[in-house]
């Protein structure tokens, strides 16, 4: 008879063989959560590249219209959808972290998968999500007129990149949803604040121009970094990527470390 | 029985809810704390077959996600050699695709490849008598339906430690005749098994240790016949729409 072991206990090697082994059924779990989300729609893989693609057109159309030349980014058309697309990939992973106890809590029973591993599921999903943004941004990008150039190869890269980081926000958020009900509520708020101050139409260097203290907090925002590297790979190629591969990193694993924190408590709460 | 010779043990195990009264009328919901299980110590030989009984409430579904490790315990221990697997009606997960996807997505959570959990997904749902629902919308199975298919899924990997609940009461007569069988041959392989049903039948030809459950504490533990003597007791003292007295 093997050892008894406290079940309640998973040490992080454990944790990190349970995501690996699940990986395969990890990755099915979050394309199958899309295709749930529009199985309920006629010609459902349509919809999975028109949704963003009415989302980018709306807010072209309402940003393009009222914002001054003066305050926008270089490209203005290609810089905000790839804006508007690493944004959504962070709001689609915080506010599916919300749900993530509540969704999983049937097949944790059934299969024992720690919830540490449901979290990349969340990352896949959102992932899955952004690759039709990815198809909208060459789009425009062909349409423009911006030829393909070697770079174009290292976009998704930008995705592939903030994937630790969208990890520590599902992390975040699904905590935050345990400890406090209101948490979903705030988070629709506070993503709203992120849209605005991440420089997805309007840029941030321009605009913050005479104040270098609001220009340094809003150049510490992930969402705004990574955003800075895909127009970096598409728009503009004179990004100081070491200082913001850098930066990027530093913040991403500061993310990362409250996240693990938060969560290590927090999937131990009661299900209230 | 000493600690070492347990293939299922909890020491002291104490589990609180922090949750939320809402009352009508008030604006405010308050933190108040319910004491789902109280100090219980259990131990499970290797191949015991213990069942557990209660009424609504009495603790029985939480003791056995403490049991499975799926809830942590607020004080206690909860140890076993192997993670014990919690069978339950509860399984799947994405109602608006069909009986097929869902049944291949949990296949694959057990770590079939591509190709074998569709092969295997369809021969399931033929056992389970679901093949008219095959390409229908997971949403459309009753309680029922989903138990039994929910029941051939669980038997797909021979668990270690089963932890069962409640599974059998939702299925019709005929399909629980072939389910006790299938449980009979899935308990003789596990290591342990533990079961909570409100089916006396079920406990009675499963188990010959029944330990009941009253107000999240263990109010009896022993012989079977005697356990059900005591839970018609504690159900008898409890006046039409009271509290037990």
């Amino acid at each position: 008879m093997a050892r008894l072991k406290n079940l309640s206990r998973n040490s992080p090697g454990q944790i990190l063989s349970d995501i690996w082994s699940r990986r395969a059924f990890l990755s099915l779990l979050g394309y199958s959560r899309v295709k749930a989300s529009l199985a309920e729609t006629n010609a459902a893989g349509l919809w999975w590249l028109l949704e963003p693609a009415l989302q980018v057109a709306v807010y072209g159309a309402i940003f393009g219209l009222i914002l001054p030349a003066s305050s926008r980014p270089d490209d203005f058309v290609l810089a905000l959808i790839i804006g508007i697309a690493i944004f959504q990939t962070y709001q689609s992973a915080s506010t599916r972290g919300t749900r993530l106890f509540g969704e999983s809590r049937g097949l944790e029973e059934n299969t024992s998968i720690s919830p540490w591993a449901f979290v990349l599921s969340t990352v896949i999903e959102t992932h899955v999500k952004t690759l039709a943004f990815i198809i909208i941004v060459y789009l425009a990008a062909l349409v423009l007129g911006a030829g393909p150039t070697l770079w174009w190869l290292a976009f998704p890269l930008v995705f592939v990149w903030s994937s630790v980081f969208l990890y520590a926000i599902s992390l975040i958020t699904a905590s935050l949803a345990r400890y406090f009900h209101s948490f979903p509520k705030i988070l629709s708020a506070f993503n709203r604040l992120v849209f605005y101050s991440s420089g997805i139409f309007w840029s941030i260097e321009k605009v913050l121009v005479d104040s270098p203290m609001l220009l340094t907090i809003a150049q510490l925002n992930p969402v705004y970094q990574l955003i800075v590297m895909g127009r970096g790979l598409l728009v503009a190629h004179d990004v100081d990527w070491s200082s913001l591969i850098i930066l990027n990193g530093a913040t991403t694993l500061a993310f990362l470390l409250i996240g693990i924190a938060l969560f290590g408590r927090a999937h131990t709460r009661d299900h209230d | 029985m000493t600690d070492a010779s347990a293939t299922l043990l909890l020491k002291d195990v104490t589990k609180v809810f922090k949750v939320r009264e809402r009352h009508p009328g008030k604006p405010f919901s308050k933190r108040t704390e319910v004491v789902g299980i109280n100090n219980v110590s259990l131990r499970v030989g290797e191949g015991e077959a213990v069942g557990l009984i209660g009424e609504n409430g009495s603790g029985k579904s939480t003791l056995l996600k403490l049991m499975s490790g799926v809830l942590a315990p607020t004080s206690g221990k909860v140890m076993a050699p192997f993670r014990p697997r919690l069978i339950s009606v509860s399984g799947l997960q994405l109602p608006n695709l069909s009986v097929l996807e869902n049944t291949e997505l949990m296949l694959r959570a057990h770590g079939r490849g591509a190709k074998e959990a569709r092969a295997e997904a369809l021969a399931l749902i033929s056992q389970a008598e679901l093949t008219d629902k095959t390409y229908l919308p997971y949403n459309t199975l009753s309680t029922g339906m989903r138990a039994r298919l929910s029941f051939f899924l669980a038997s797909i990997n021979q668990p270690e430690v089963l932890l069962m609940d409640e599974m059998l009461s939702v299925a019709d007569s005929r399909f629980q005749k072939t389910a006790e069988q299938a449980l009979r041959s899935l308990m003789h392989q596990a290591h342990c098994a533990v079961i909570a049903s409100h089916s006396m039948t079920t406990i009675t030809k499963n188990c010959p240790r029944t330990v009941v459950m009253h107000k999240g504490e263990v109010v009896f533990d022993g012989p079977s016949a005697q356990a059900i003597c005591v839970y018609s007791k504690i159900k008898n003292s409890k006046p039409p729409g009271g509290q037990v007295a």
